[in-house]
């Protein structure tokens, strides 16, 4: 329901980069632990190398490197991927539980399969295996139910959800303003507590994954403050700070340096600091929830002529109008940023 | 670039990451390239 804001959230290369070598090297290890299990357990499920003891059964070559590094490797890969899928969003940001599913899962199947699945026929299916798999795949299975409001939180979901439209409790002034902090780029935003940065994603065309996750949660508390029946005092104060986060962003969107696109960093170099006037009002008029956006005299009609900032700069245009016909900016944010878009335009022809 | 992109290549990442721990295992062991 409701407009979408055109293309869809952003991943940033080294993020993704990141992502792609932790999540290949828990695979790797994963892969070795598991291998090496079944080398151990077809030998009997126990062995033993070194130590000053007589051993019984020697563990079989290799094993001992392969189980040492598939551990150790597994731990510090996951924390790679932590990092970098932190960066993609959605279910990648668990990696750990992704880790943890995937541990308990493969190692439960050893269990089962040796124990019962291929069980020697001579003895029988193995009751301590058996209880094992299925413990170990218990655990794996409360990984994944873990993993689950990650998948239901991805991104894109705020660009069909429409739950941030329907704000309530239109008109009222913040009681604190937004602080916007500059130096280039990224830009920060600040609020009670809230703090998104807005980097050069915005330049090329996207919402920040930060400022995308916090509308998204905002529009799930208004939600819940609609469906359990929360004063109208209480809706109000949310729809304040939505409005807030709506200006904020309208406002990081017209102040991000465009030279972020050209290469050119000379453009918007220095730190300034600016509270920017925050009137909570979006405008009266905007359409409610599940209404076509609406068009705007302001939008530009993309072009295929158009220098690739043209482009993002027209784009920004139609985003801005977007929100305001969302009533996530009001109409002095959504001016004051238009004026600024337009100003570069302008400069650049 | 676009989360479905960056899913797909993450998948790749995986698999290529179990490749990788197969062929791993299959040298350390001394059975790489030694029929079973």
């Amino acid at each position: 329901m409701g407009s979408t804001t055109g293309r869809p959230p952003g991943v940033p290369l080294d993020g993704l980069i990141k992502a792609m070598i932790g999540y290949a090297g828990m695979a790797m290890c994963l892969t070795l632990v598991y291998l090496s299990m079944r080398a151990v357990m077809d030998i009997g499920g126990a062995c033993a190398d070194g130590g000053p003891y007589v051993v019984a059964r020697s563990c079989p070559q290799g094993t001992t490197i392969t189980l040492l590094g598939g551990i150790f490797g597994g731990i510090l890969f996951v924390f790679i991927a932590a990092l970098g899928g932190a960066e993609v969003g959605g279910i990648w940001s668990g990696a750990p539980l992704i880790g943890w599913a995937a541990l308990f899962g493969a190692l439960g199947w050893n269990f089962l399969d040796y124990g019962v699945f291929n069980a020697p026929a001579e003895t029988g299916i193995d009751g301590g295996l058996a209880i094992c798999g299925v413990l170990f795949w218990i655990m794996a299975a409360g990984g994944l139910v873990a993993l689950v409001p990650l998948a239901r939180d991805a991104p894109s979901r705020l660009r069909t959800s429409g739950t941030v439209a329907a704000l309530p409790g239109r008109g009222q002034p913040a009681r604190r303003p937004i602080v916007i902090s500059t130096s280039g780029s990224p830009v920060t935003v600040s609020r009670d507590g809230h703090t998104a940065t807005v980097s050069t994603a915005v330049v090329d065309g996207e919402l920040p994954v930060e400022l995308r996750g916090e509308l998204e949660q905002l529009g799930r508390t208004l939600a819940q403050a609609r469906a359990s029946g929360e004063t109208e005092a209480s809706r109000d104060e949310l729809a304040r700070i939505a409005a807030d986060f709506g200006a904020a962003i309208g406002t990081a969107m017209a102040e991000t340096p465009m030279a972020a696109i050209t290469g050119n960093t000379g453009s918007s170099s220095g730190s300034s600091a600016a509270t920017v006037p925050v009137t909570g009002a979006p405008p009266a008029s905007a359409p409610p929830a599940g209404a076509p956006p609406a068009t705007s005299g302001t939008q530009t009609s993309p072009q295929p002529a158009f220098t690739e900032g043209t482009q993002a700069l027209l784009d920004r245009l139609e985003r801005l109008a977007d929100m305001r016909d969302r009533g996530l900016l009001g109409p002095e944010e959504y001016e004051t940023a238009k004026t600024a878009i337009m100003a570069e335009l302008e400069g650049r022809t | 670039m676009s989360r479905s992109i960056a899913s797909i290549l993450l998948v790749i990442a995986i698999a290529l990451g179990v490749w990788a721990g197969m062929v791993v295992f299959l040298f350390l062991t001394g059975t790489f390239g030694v029929p079973a």
